[in-house]
């Protein structure tokens, strides 16, 4: 501790760094001996020395995952766990920094993202050696970045807001908890229960494939920066995935899968398994009968999942990257959100919208299904803030990183440093809470009491969501406004989207779904981040039949 | 471009002899499965529009084993069982079918594979599994069909339009493959050992340790009736070493190690030597001067000549090069006509599972298409005889000879095995330095090159680019004419295949193995190469491209002070 207090000190930051010890592990021996000997002699005649330096690794640890299809195992892997680390170097000052600026090269090499190193050796050498290398690209990076962006400003006049310093850290923020070892599954009794999962398919002649697979993960993050601030934390989950083929009456080759993640594979793990694998079967059944929808605009009831997909996709994605990156070769960044207005009408009231990253699972659930987004620092080391993104329909707090932006200047621990991505404003665990709570019932006479207003035979009532603008539904159910019939519809394509669809929400459910998002590629299937939704009554939606035309039908029968 | 690399980076190998077990294709599950899939399925396929008249099943059920070290750590460390099946289905007729490239080129559409559940008692899943694989090949073998029928229809006419297949025959074999065994911790322990090697050699800026071991059986079952069981057996130890010139040129060291058993490892003395050899080594190029480009005699190490061999004529008699127009045809029509030195014979013998006690990587019983491996000569004392074949019969040659070569999810091609170079008339080594040096004097050329090394190139086929090819040497060494050696770096050698092959003017005895992987359009393929050293009156260096990117700015973490 000592040596990093005497880092501090040289870099004139003694006031910011915390007062806690570095864990003890091989990890943080290396980032801290190495982050020394950066501080200490990084140094390019003519360049700005180091600013910000950040080492993060981040192991990704697998115990064996299992599979079988239809009653039989697929060969089983065994991986060790895999040490991936990233390096990120800011130059310049607080006023001038490196940062905020997109490298004007095409290549996806320069993209605006940290040095990555997949498979580093698991010992303190082979750490410090990574970090050695990934230290000078990222240095000579920074360098680039810098002349870049300096060059680009005097092509442009000074905005009020460009006034601003480029950085303005936090006050340095530490966490640590013990990292566990990975959970010991006994491989031939989880290889027993898929083999019997994946053969509950066999009672279903029509399926061409069933697998079930179960996936036992553990991410162990390890985080240090050059202003004192640290983190280790440890993510566990088991991924659950049931994946059906099949062909429906109309001849439509399709897929079908169901991902669900839980902390752990508790006592009565099987038997939930059955029971969601009998469930997910059940479903099949209507959608391999399904029949061709025609187009739709109306209201529409999105149960949890597609409802925490929706939250996603209109208004979470709207509410990252909001300070947008200066580049020569385009004038918008199209990878930042839009909302960035406190006080914006964005929602319909009646919907409270929080982002908590102090949270492992949804507050007040039992259920034993965590969230990806548990975050206690951010990734420049500011401690991480619950913030209310939405209230009565309005935008509130906004995700904010050093980076000043708008009116407010100060971090609330929402950078997110990822290995496509220098930290920029990102959520966490998203949870939506309604104040008015209907039951799924309530929710569908809703839905088809709206249906009649109309004058529309049906509704529709949407078990997942398009992640894509245009995507199709997996599993659609149009519920008949006479006569309680209700059809699955295949091929229903999401058409014309906006975020005006927030607005209309017109009610919510009582029981919420967690929604894992896959956020970064390469972090061992374990997403960062969750939406926590209840089912949601929109009043408008529109949606198109797919222009594809039915599959050849097969050569020969299914053995 | 057509690139054609053949590198050193893996090595697999093949047992000389087998400790013979009984064993019967009627008593292989997975032959069972397959065969009775095709016999159930070809029923409907014969009638369909178009036919599909041929499919194949190529089916791995291999053990890997890897484990990679660096810096006295563990980079990555794996146990896994492959079981992977690959599906050839082929539609239209013998004459014209789905593979045939189109006019406007590219073609080599990816075959369909898939890992297999356990076959199980009843083998349901698993039919299920190639039931579902055949039906999308059928669908994109019929899909493709109808394209290469439209292209024929508007296309010039070829310039070789043998058939686009030949079927091949039957044949029944079967081979149980015992599994190799090795002490994985004691390697584990032994290559973190010697990684630490590197510690305190600021001029190495990275390296890697790697063990990597793969066994087991591969199947396959066509609807010719064919049914084969083969071992493979592969097991290797590796290591690579590199580094960066102050002014941006990598260079790097590596060495290899192909074993069957334990014993064959080289013990920790061994290893070290071999290790503390290429550290000097790469010192020595990392502080080398640069080559110049110049025309000057030229000593191929027996090693080099190898790879050389393989680059600059191996891949022109590679069969389906004959018959596409878009290749370069250098030695089509040359049969019976010299093509190099008479001092050389050229013989690729994938049957052959040993050199001198050393493994051959290029090692097979049968090609990928079912065929039985069989020596074929493709020079004899200078003078063209042949081609290597897969099933794809080409002008003169009417079916294969058993080098139908791919990797998982490639469409076979005429590919090497091991491909050996035979000579007429050798002296020794130290004779061919001797006639070396005297050749430079000769020439009154104020120096020569060795070529101690080569770690792969590239050799152009395709009609848009010149017909020449690129090898990029590690280890060079620049010999004057008194004698006087100093190691160069940045020397690439460059020519043309009919005048290089020609320039060979004498012929070492001094035989080595290349084992190497050889990657083209089939994919990447196991290979192996024999040859001498042999001295060259001329060939071309040129430059070597290098990076315009310094080394880091602070020297490795443990170099500090060295």
């Amino acid at each position: 501790m000592k040596k990093l207090s005497l880092l501090f000190c040289f870099l004139g930051m003694c006031g910011l760094a915390q007062s806690a010890a570095l864990p003890d592990n091989m990890y943080f021996k290396a980032m801290r001996d190495e982050m020394s000997r950066t501080v200490k002699k990084l140094h390019r005649q003519g360049v700005p020395a180091p600013l910000f330096i950040v080492y993060k690794l981040e192991n990704l640890r697998a115990a064996s995952s299992v599979e079988a299809s239809l009653g039989e195992l697929y060969p089983v892997s065994q991986r060790d766990d895999k040490l991936n680390g990233s390096v990120m170097i800011s130059i310049g000052t607080n006023k001038n920094d490196s940062l905020g600026y997109k490298h004007d090269s095409y290549s996806p090499r320069y993209a605006y993202a940290p040095e990555y190193y997949n498979n580093i050796a698991k010992s303190y050498d082979g750490i410090r050696q990574a970090l050695w290398k990934m230290t000078d690209e990222s240095y000579l990076f920074a360098a680039e970045l810098y002349q870049q962006k300096e060059a680009y400003k005097r092509t442009k006049q000074e905005e009020n807001e460009t006034k601003l310093p480029d950085f303005m850290p936090s006050k340095q923020a530490h966490y640590v908890e013990e990292i566990q070892p990975v959970e010991k599954y006994d491989i031939e009794q989880l290889q027993k229960w898929v083999k019997q999962l994946s053969a509950m398919g066999k009672a279903y002649p029509f399926l061409e494939q069933f697998s079930v697979r179960i996936e036992p993960r553990q991410r162990d993050t390890y985080y240090l920066n050059n202003l004192g601030g640290f983190y280790q934390v440890s993510q566990p989950a088991v991924r659950v995935r049931l994946f059906a083929k099949f062909r429906n009456t109309s001849g439509y080759k399709q897929d079908y899968e169901n991902e669900f993640w839980w902390s752990s594979l508790g006592k009565d793990a099987y038997e939930k398994l059955t029971q969601q694998t009998a469930q997910f079967l059940k479903e099949l059944e209507p959608l391999q009968q399904a029949v061709k929808p025609a187009p739709y605009l109306g209201p529409v009831l999105l149960r949890p999942q597609a409802a925490g997909q929706f939250i996603h996709n209109l208004l979470v994605e709207n509410l990252q990257n909001l300070n947008p990156l200066l580049s020569s070769r385009s004038e918008v960044d199209i990878t930042a959100g839009k909302m960035r207005t406190p006080g914006q009408r964005v929602m319909a009231p009646g919907i409270t919208v929080y982002d908590n990253p102090q949270v492992r699972s949804v507050p007040g659930s039992v259920e034993n299904i965590p969230l990806g987004g548990f975050m206690p620092v951010d990734d420049e080391g500011a401690a991480a803030q619950k913030l209310t993104l939405v209230e009565a329909g309005r935008l509130q707090q906004l995700p904010r990183t050093s980076r000043p932006f708008g009116a407010k200047l100060s971090s609330n621990g929402h950078a997110r440093f990822a290995p496509q991505s220098f930290p920029r404003e990102r959520l966490t665990n998203v949870l939506v809470e309604p104040q008015v709570a209907l039951s799924d019932r309530e929710l569908e006479e809703r839905l088809l009491s709206r249906c009649r207003e109309l004058g529309l035979d049906y509704g529709y009532i949407l078990y997942d969501f398009p992640a894509s603008d245009d995507g199709i539904v997996s599993r659609a159910v149009r519920v008949y406004t006479t006569g309680n019939k209700r059809e699955t519809v295949y091929g229903l394509r999401l058409a014309n989207l906006t975020t005006r669809a927030l607005r209309d929400i017109t009610a919510a459910g009582n029981q919420a779904k967690v929604l894992w998002r896959q956020t970064e590629p390469s972090s061992n299937g374990l997403p960062k981040q969750s939406v926590s939704s209840p089912a949601l009554l929109i009043d408008e939606l529109e949606f198109v039949p797919t222009d594809k035309k039915p599959d050849k039908k097969p050569f020969v029968s299914k053995p | 471009m057509k690139r054609l690399l053949l590198l050193c980076v893996l090595l697999v190998f093949a047992f000389p002899v087998f400790a013979q077990t009984i064993c019967r294709v009627q008593d292989q599950r997975p032959l069972q499965l397959m065969s009775k899939e095709i016999n159930r399925s070809m029923k409907t396929f014969k009638k369909q529009n178009p036919p599909i008249y041929y499919v194949a099943y190529n089916f791995d059920d291999l053990d890997v084993y890897g484990i990679d070290v660096e810096e006295k750590g563990v980079t990555n460390h794996t146990k896994r069982h492959d079981a992977m099946l690959q599906v050839q289905v082929r539609a239209g007729s013998l004459q014209m079918d789905n593979t045939r490239t189109l006019k406007t080129g590219n073609t080599y559409r990816s075959l369909e594979i898939a890992d297999m559940p356990a076959i199980g008692e009843d083998g349901k899943a698993f039919s299920a599994a190639v039931w579902r694989l055949t039906e999308q090949a059928a669908e994109d073998a019929q899909q493709d069909f109808n394209r290469v029928r439209a292209d024929s229809q508007t296309g010039a006419k070829r310039l070789d339009d043998s058939p686009d297949f030949v079927f091949p025959p039957k044949e029944i074999f079967c081979q149980e493959s015992p599994s190799l065994t090795f002490d994985m911790e004691q390697i584990k322990e032994l290559l973190l050992k010697v990684s630490n090697l590197t510690r305190g050699k600021p001029f190495v800026l990275g390296s890697s340790f790697s063990f990597e071991v793969q066994s087991g059986s591969r199947y396959f079952a066509d609807s010719i009736g064919t049914q084969l069981k083969t071992p493979v057996r592969l097991a290797r130890l590796s290591y690579s070493l590199w580094g960066k010139t102050a002014d941006g040129a990598w260079a790097d060291r590596s060495q290899n190690y192909d074993v069957l058993t334990q014993e064959q490892l080289p013990d920790e003395a061994k290893l070290t030597a071999d290790i503390k050899q290429s550290l000097q080594e790469l010192e020595a190029l990392l502080n080398a001067p640069e080559a110049d480009p110049v025309a000057v005699p030229v000593l191929l190490k027996n090693k080099a000549m190898a790879v050389f061999v393989h680059e600059v004529l191996g891949h022109r008699v590679e069969g389906h090069r004959q018959k596409e127009d878009s290749f370069g045809k250098t030695f089509t029509d040359k049969v019976g006509q010299e093509v190099t030195s008479p001092l050389l014979s050229i013989v690729d013998d994938a049957t052959l599972a040993e050199f001198n006690g050393q493994p051959l990587r290029g090692f097979y019983l049968y090609d990928d298409e079912g065929v039985k491996a069989r020596p074929v000569t493709l020079v004899e004392n200078g003078i063209l005889k042949g081609f290597l074949m897969s099933s794809s019969p080409i002008k003169g040659f009417s079916v294969s000879n058993g080098h139908g070569r791919g990797d998982m999810g490639k469409r076979p091609v005429a590919r090497m095995g091991n491909t050996r170079v035979i000579a007429s008339k050798t002296v020794s080594y130290e004779a061919l330095e001797q006639q070396f040096l005297e050749e430079i004097k000769r020439q009154q050329k104020p120096y020569g090159f060795i070529i101690e090394d080569l770690s792969g190139g590239f050799t152009m086929t395709d009609t848009s680019y010149p017909q020449t090819f690129k090898l990029t040497p590690t280890l060079v060494y620049r010999v004057y004419p008194d004698g006087r050696r100093e190691v160069v770096r940045g020397a690439d050698i460059v020519g043309t295949p009919l005048a290089a092959f020609h320039e060979v003017m004498a012929v070492a005895d001094d035989y080595d193995v290349f084992n190497g992987s050889c990657g083209a359009e089939s994919g990447w393929v196991p290979v192996s190469s024999i040859a001498p050293s042999v001295l060259l009156r001329r060939l071309e260096i040129e430059k070597t491209g290098k990076s315009n990117t310094k080394p880091p700015l602070l020297p490795p973490p443990f170099g500090e002070g060295k």
